[in-house]
């Protein structure tokens, strides 16, 4: 059952040279950063602290905190510039058509409400559906969520609730307004794996049913893999590497995409020393002119003094490096 | 083993007092860890794994008696130490230290690095100014941190230099164990993999005994010689790592590892064998605390509770149908 409302064709979401900024003078957050998000993939977001992974996911929201702003650039939902609307209009999209879910549900959660009501705010909102109406619907979400015991769970407050089972309260309220895009900022990271492994699921079947687009920011690899089309890797405020996942895992181009790939303890690696790149990500505002990651690169030479753009290694994979691996060797 | 183990645990149990509402029936102590039996061989790693809420965190802090005891004995060197009044306790604590997971909450925000790493020698009253000086400046180069880092404060650093600060106070004391608890949880992978190799090196320079603490498994599986995997309070199996992650007996361990995500998208293959939460620590009764959820649970699995019996060399499980053979692996 395909929401009719998803184009069929035309990107999702693209975002085209987005750089934010502390204030009017301060230093770059976000890059000239450019992705885009095709109608019904998911679209993986990969990287570390201070790759500005989660300031990209608040800037499509237009949820920037003061005082970092845009500064230049477009954000486009299917040819729309959320950048360039007002707040009201903004307000009316979140939560209806652009839904988005966090990392830590107990605190996105409101504390003092219950969970059928916090549902039902975006149902009121969103869809103009008002008490037993709203409560039906809640609970037909919980369900559609997987929630066990739904006509009993609805009338429960947050910390009542396991983690697992918050998550879920999260990606209903998410749902309520049939959203064309989702937004799923590090939504397994707080939790168990085995929970993990549930929520996972639980979202790939969603996406599947609906055929919506979903955004996924994470630092987990192992997450990427399991649950994305196509994969973007920022480092340093910028997005340095950019293709279908299995080619960005089978042949990565960039020294950085590559680092993070080997750094990764594996099971099927045993007991070995563990790959590392050295160096640590330098703070906002101290990165150097150039490529951001140059000082930590081992193939850094003269041109990376310059910001390398985005160029195609093969048909659909792009990286910002002057010298990229060749698309041969697999890590 | 004909000398003990560096360090062992008898039957440990932790439960902890539930607050009772005025007038209301007190409600059950919460069972955190219900009787555990552990050995670390000196100079071993030993990994424990296991989800919210298993326990693991508060045996790591039993062994060191950071947290008391509410049953069971600890040992080291084969000598008790369960009881041991605070004077001889903290000379013991001279060999055994913890590294914690928080790199921002372990280190005192208002105290400088040199300060923080200084602290334990001289609680200790180990050597004088310049003895304990050189000391720290040693410390730190086996963290891999510059003598700069002396005159600064903790939030000048980041996560992974924090671990190592952390690290670096732990062995200031020549400890001969280590708790290392969720150490590298809160880093980036990239950074992960540098504090895991120090804690290699150190481990091999150093002769260090490790109980590595973590709920990821990958980790676990690259620096633990054994692992231990808990459930409730309770270990469920050991095995030699190798042995563990590729033929794991217990079927709460093979759900975990059904459950870790792929390392390459053609390998997608999570499958999410477990349904439901971890229950209620309140409603353990009789039988096994698994049966609620395990796909292979019978009847008599409600009533008896099974205990760590070993089906091959160094591997112990605590399940019924694995120790009658009526599950084959």
């Amino acid at each position: 059952m395909t929401d009719a409302r998803v184009a069929a064709d035309g990107p999702m979401l693209e975002v085209q040279q987005l750089t934010t900024a502390l204030g009017g003078r301060g230093p770059e957050i976000l890059s000239s950063v450019d992705l885009t998000l095709r109608s019904g993939e998911v679209l993986g977001v990969v990287g570390e602290s201070g790759s500005g992974k989660s300031m990209l996911a608040l800037s499509i929201m237009g949820l920037l905190p003061h005082p970092i702003t845009v500064r230049s650039g477009r954000v486009l939902l299917q040819g729309q510039d959320l950048l360039a609307l007002g707040s009201q209009q903004m307000r009316a999209l979140r939560g209806k058509d652009i839904a988005m879910i966090f990392q830590e549900p107990m605190t996105s959660l409101n504390p003092v409400m219950r969970v059928g009501q916090q549902i039902g705010e975006v149902l009121r909102w969103h869809l103009g559906l008002q008490g037993e109406a709203a409560r039906t619907e809640g609970i037909t979400l919980l369900r559609r969520v997987e929630m066990p015991d739904p006509q009993r769970q609805i009338d429960a407050y947050p910390h009542e609730l396991s983690g697992g089972m918050r998550q879920r309260v999260m990606i209903a309220m998410a749902l309520a307004g049939r959203p064309r895009l989702l937004i799923a900022d590090e939504p397994t990271t707080a939790l168990d794996v085995t929970i993990q492994a549930q929520i996972l699921e639980l979202v790939r079947k969603l996406q599947r049913d609906s055929g919506m687009s979903v955004l996924l920011i994470t630092h987990d690899l192992g997450v990427i893999a399991e649950m994305c089309d196509r994969v973007a890797v920022m480092y340093g405020g910028r997005v340095v590497e950019f293709g279908s996942a299995l080619d960005v895992f089978d042949r990565p181009a960039h020294p950085y995409t590559r680092g993070l790939l080997a750094s990764r303890p594996r099971i099927a690696a045993g007991a070995d020393w563990l790959s590392t790149i050295e160096g640590t990500v330098p703070a906002v505002g101290q990165m150097g002119a150039g490529c951001s990651f140059a000082p930590r690169c081992a193939l850094a030479h003269a041109a990376c003094t310059s910001v390398p753009p985005l160029h195609t290694v093969e048909p659909g994979h792009q990286t910002a490096c002057f010298a990229p691996f060749a698309a041969v060797a697999s890590v | 083993m004909n000398r003990p183990p560096l360090i062992e645990a008898r039957g440990l149990h932790k439960h902890f007092a539930r607050p009772r509402r005025f007038l209301a029936k007190a409600a059950p102590a919460l069972r955190a860890v219900d009787g555990i039996d552990l050995q670390i061989a000196s100079g071993e790693t030993l990994g424990l794994v296991g989800e919210s809420g298993c326990g693991k965190s508060t045996t790591g802090r039993l062994l060191l008696r950071l947290i008391e005891p509410s049953g069971g004995n600890i040992l080291h060197h084969g000598e008790d130490i369960t009881h041991l009044g605070a004077d001889a306790m903290r000379s013991k604590r001279r060999a055994m230290q913890i590294v914690f997971q928080d790199p921002y909450g372990s280190l005192n925000p208002r105290m400088r690095v040199g300060d923080i790493i200084t602290e334990p020698l001289i609680i200790h009253g180990v050597g004088d100014r310049d003895s304990r000086a050189a000391r720290v400046q040693q410390l730190l180069d086996l963290v891999s941190l510059s003598s700069s880092a002396l005159q600064r404060y903790p939030h000048e650093f980041s996560g992974g230099q924090r671990q190592r600060i952390g690290i670096a106070r732990a062995l200031a004391l020549e400890p001969e164990f280590i708790v290392a608890d969720e150490a590298v949880s809160a880093l980036d992978v990239s950074v992960q993999a540098q504090v895991i190799n120090l804690l290699r090196t150190l481990q091999r320079d150093l002769k260090l005994t490790y109980l590595f603490i973590s709920h990821n498994l990958a980790v676990v599986r690259n620096i633990s010689d054994r692992v231990a995997v808990m459930y409730l309070g309770r270990i469920v199996e050991v095995a030699p790592a190798a042995t563990l992650f590729a033929r794991p007996q217990h079927p709460y361990t093979q759900s975990l590892l059904a459950a870790l995500p792929a390392d390459h998208p053609a390998q997608r293959r999570v499958h999410a064998v477990l349904r439901g939460d971890m229950p209620n620590p309140d409603t353990i009764g009789i039988g096994c605390r698994f049966a609620s959820r395990c796909p292979y649970v019978q009847p008599r699995c409600q009533s008896e509770d099974p205990v760590l019996k070993t089906t091959e060399d160094a591997h112990q499980v605590a399940c019924l149908r694995v120790a009658d053979g009526s599950l084959t692996p």
